[in-house]
């Protein structure tokens, strides 16, 4: 009687164990992906490949694996405080029940089939912590969520900006190159490039703003409607002009100065959005193709060579 | 040679008769034990069925006389339900003595009163040989004294010598008597129930540690309510005062005591017990550094868990669980401590003590 009533308890116990030991090995896997997410977001964000936080993943699992089933010989002893922890009228109860699995009186023996009657009134599903269970998969989703972020804005990397990237140090490039004019001094007998002390922002307003209309300045100098020239203001005097302005142009401001006898309605239009989108395109298609020799005009090679040369330079002295 | 053969075989006959009668009256041995193993097991079983009833009925047995004082009743049954002895301690006037005759009225069993003084000897209370004639000629008869029934009351442990404390409290804890040279096992079962006053110090001989550590609970008596000294004035000043009818046989009682020891206690049960016990010694720094100066005995611990395994039984509970330490604790643990210079001088009793280890035990 005594053991059947033992056999009894210790099936319900290890069913318990059984039930707790799968919703252990549910949490290692959430817990698990969590991890490969984490390393995948943090590989990605210094430009790793992500396909590594796999492995950290897999390591987490067999790790836990081994660290569940070192824990074996205590199951019994977590599966009571489980069942006590949800039924706390089964506390003391069920302890001084399993305590004393060996010994067999009437009074251990009533407290055993105390225990079957209680345990008739349980079910599984109240072992189950659904708290640490949507958080983990929440946590799941959001870092899922971030990497998909990640990938999506093309992020290159913390260690993308590890390229040195002063105020001028592109224009610093270029002036090094000597990209400017070639100039033959025939006293020396030798022909150099005479370079112009200009930045890679000036580089762009040139090129967006055209002087043609015969402003001093392009951009700045010219008339009250673009293309009409004739623009009154000069960089000598330039307060008389009252408070600047700006316009965006290609995405950088750029300070204007507007004659206030000119009224306040001066438009600046980008009349070449499209043109300018085309370009854009071009210009991707033409980074891929730019490997192609052909492509390169020969009197430019000399200049770009330089120009690799002395961005080389300066990433090693950095 | 044939003559040879026919008492060869009339011997190997006749040890094979005698075995066959060795083996049948072993057999019925072993169904004699069985039987009485499975007759005992239908007692206790019987017993521990109406245990929790049992006990309500003797509570409200004694409830007709001694009013408000259910604590005590119970602490007093738990001391006989587990093989014990109590002392009892209160002012006069308390119904001490009146509760323990009436408990012994409730429960079937012998009952005798020592009212102790200074002037009584060892051999009052053990017994002593006396010279009686018997065909003509005159012979020692050992006299039994009043320690050889089941429940005894030593009234006033406090104003007997240590010499005849010491008697008593040999009998207690050996369950016999030594006089000369023969020895006199006491009845079972046996228990002491001793009282003691705190006041009126003055020509006492208050027990020593050492004894008082051979009863398993102090039992403070205290005043009774309002309405319950109402009550007692009712019942003790009106024409008949009501009997008491008796409610546990020896048998019964021998059963109880039994199914006490039986009661399952959980490992952390035990050792929360532990640690409250261990923690009234003063070897570490915490309560009882600050205000003991000797804890309690592993035969406190003992004594704990047997007192909770009672407590237990009597509230129908078929596990000892926690609550019934912490209810246990005070009276098994109070006369057990040994409060410093610097408590006595604040008047902390040994219950706040106690109440402040419970707290830091948990």
């Amino acid at each position: 009687m005594a053991k059947k009533l033992n056999d009894l308890i210790l099936e319900n116990l290890d069913e318990v164990v059984k039930f707790s030991i799968k919703i252990r090995i549910f949490r290692i896997i959430l817990n698990a992906i969590i991890v490969s997410l984490l390393f995948a977001i943090l590989l990605r964000l210094f430009a790793i490949h992500a396909i590594i936080s796999i492995f950290f993943g897999i390591l987490y699992f067999i790790l836990s694996l081994i660290y569940l089933s070192l824990r074996a010989s205590l199951y019994r002893n977590d599966a009571i405080h489980l069942i006590v922890d949800r039924y706390p009228s089964m506390n003391e109860r069920l302890q001084a029940a399993y305590d004393n699995i060996k010994k067999s009186n009437i009074i251990v023996d009533s407290l055993r089939s105390d225990v079957l009657k209680r345990f008739k009134k349980m079910y599984c599903s109240s072992f189950l912590d659904m708290g640490p269970i949507i958080t983990r998969v929440f946590l799941s989703v959001i870092l899922i969520f971030i990497l998909l972020s990640i990938n999506f804005i093309h992020f290159e990397g913390f260690a993308a900006n590890s390229i040195p990237h002063g105020e001028n140090i592109l224009g610093d490039i270029i002036n090094s190159i000597g990209f400017g004019n070639k100039r033959i001094d025939n006293t020396r007998n030798i022909e150099e490039f005479v370079s112009e002390n200009f930045t890679t922002r000036e580089r762009i307003e040139e090129d967006s703003i055209g002087g043609e209309s015969g402003g001093q300045l392009p951009g700045i100098s010219e008339g009250p409607i673009p293309g009409m020239g004739g623009g009154v203001g000069y960089e000598e005097n330039p307060d008389i002009f009252g408070e600047p302005s700006s316009a965006r142009i290609h995405g950088d401001n750029i300070n204007m100065e507007i004659h206030p006898e000119y009224g306040g309605e001066i438009e600046i239009e980008d009349v070449e959005v499209e043109k300018r989108k085309l370009n854009r395109f071009e210009e991707r298609l033409m980074g891929k193709s730019a490997e192609i020799p052909e492509q390169e005009p020969p009197e430019y090679s000399e200049i770009i060579r330089k120009y690799f040369q002395s961005l080389q330079n300066i990433l090693k002295e950095k | 040679m044939k003559k040879q053969a026919k008492i060869g075989w009339s011997l190997w006959g006749s040890a094979e008769k005698v075995r066959e009668r060795l083996m049948i009256e072993e057999r019925d041995k072993m169904i004699d034990v069985v039987e009485e193993k499975t007759r005992e097991n239908y007692k206790l079983k019987d017993v521990y069925k109406n245990i929790k009833g049992v006990y309500e009925r003797i509570l409200n047995e004694m409830g007709q006389l001694i009013i408000g004082q259910e604590d005590v009743i119970e602490q007093i049954l738990i001391a006989i339900f587990t093989k014990n002895h109590a002392l009892l301690e209160g002012y006069p006037g308390l119904g001490k003595t009146l509760m323990i005759s009436t408990l012994a009225n409730v429960i079937d069993l012998k009952f005798k009163r020592i009212q102790c003084t200074p002037d009584l000897m060892p051999s009052d209370i053990t017994g002593t040989y006396v010279v009686e004639e018997r065909d003509g000629r005159k012979v020692f008869k050992f006299e039994r004294g009043p320690v050889f029934t089941n429940i005894l009351l030593a009234d006033e442990i406090n104003r007997a010598t240590p010499k005849t404390q010491s008697a008593l409290l040999e009998a207690m804890q050996e369950r016999q008597v030594s006089v000369g040279t023969s020895t006199f096992p006491l009845d079972e079962p046996f228990f002491v129930l001793a009282t003691q006053n705190p006041i009126e110090m003055e020509g006492t001989y208050p027990l020593p540690e050492a004894q008082l550590d051979r009863f398993l609970l102090k039992i403070i008596v205290d005043y009774p309510r309002i309405e319950d000294e109402e009550r007692i004035i009712d019942i003790y000043t009106s024409e008949e005062i009501p009997k008491t009818r008796k409610l546990l046989n020896r048998e019964k009682l021998i059963a109880i005591q039994k199914l006490t020891r039986m009661v399952p206690i959980s490992k952390e049960v035990r050792r929360y017990a532990l640690d409250i016990v261990t923690k009234t010694r003063p070897i570490h720094d915490g309560v009882a550094k600050k205000y003991l100066d000797y804890g309690a005995s592993p035969r406190a611990a003992i004594g704990l868990v047997l007192a909770a395994k009672a407590h237990a039984l009597i509230n129908g509970r078929n596990f000892v669980s926690k609550k019934d330490i912490r209810e246990m604790a005070f009276p098994v643990l109070r006369h057990r401590l040994i409060l410093n210079f610097e408590s006595e001088r604040k008047g902390i009793t040994p219950d706040q003590v106690i109440s402040e280890v419970m707290d830091e035990v948990e």
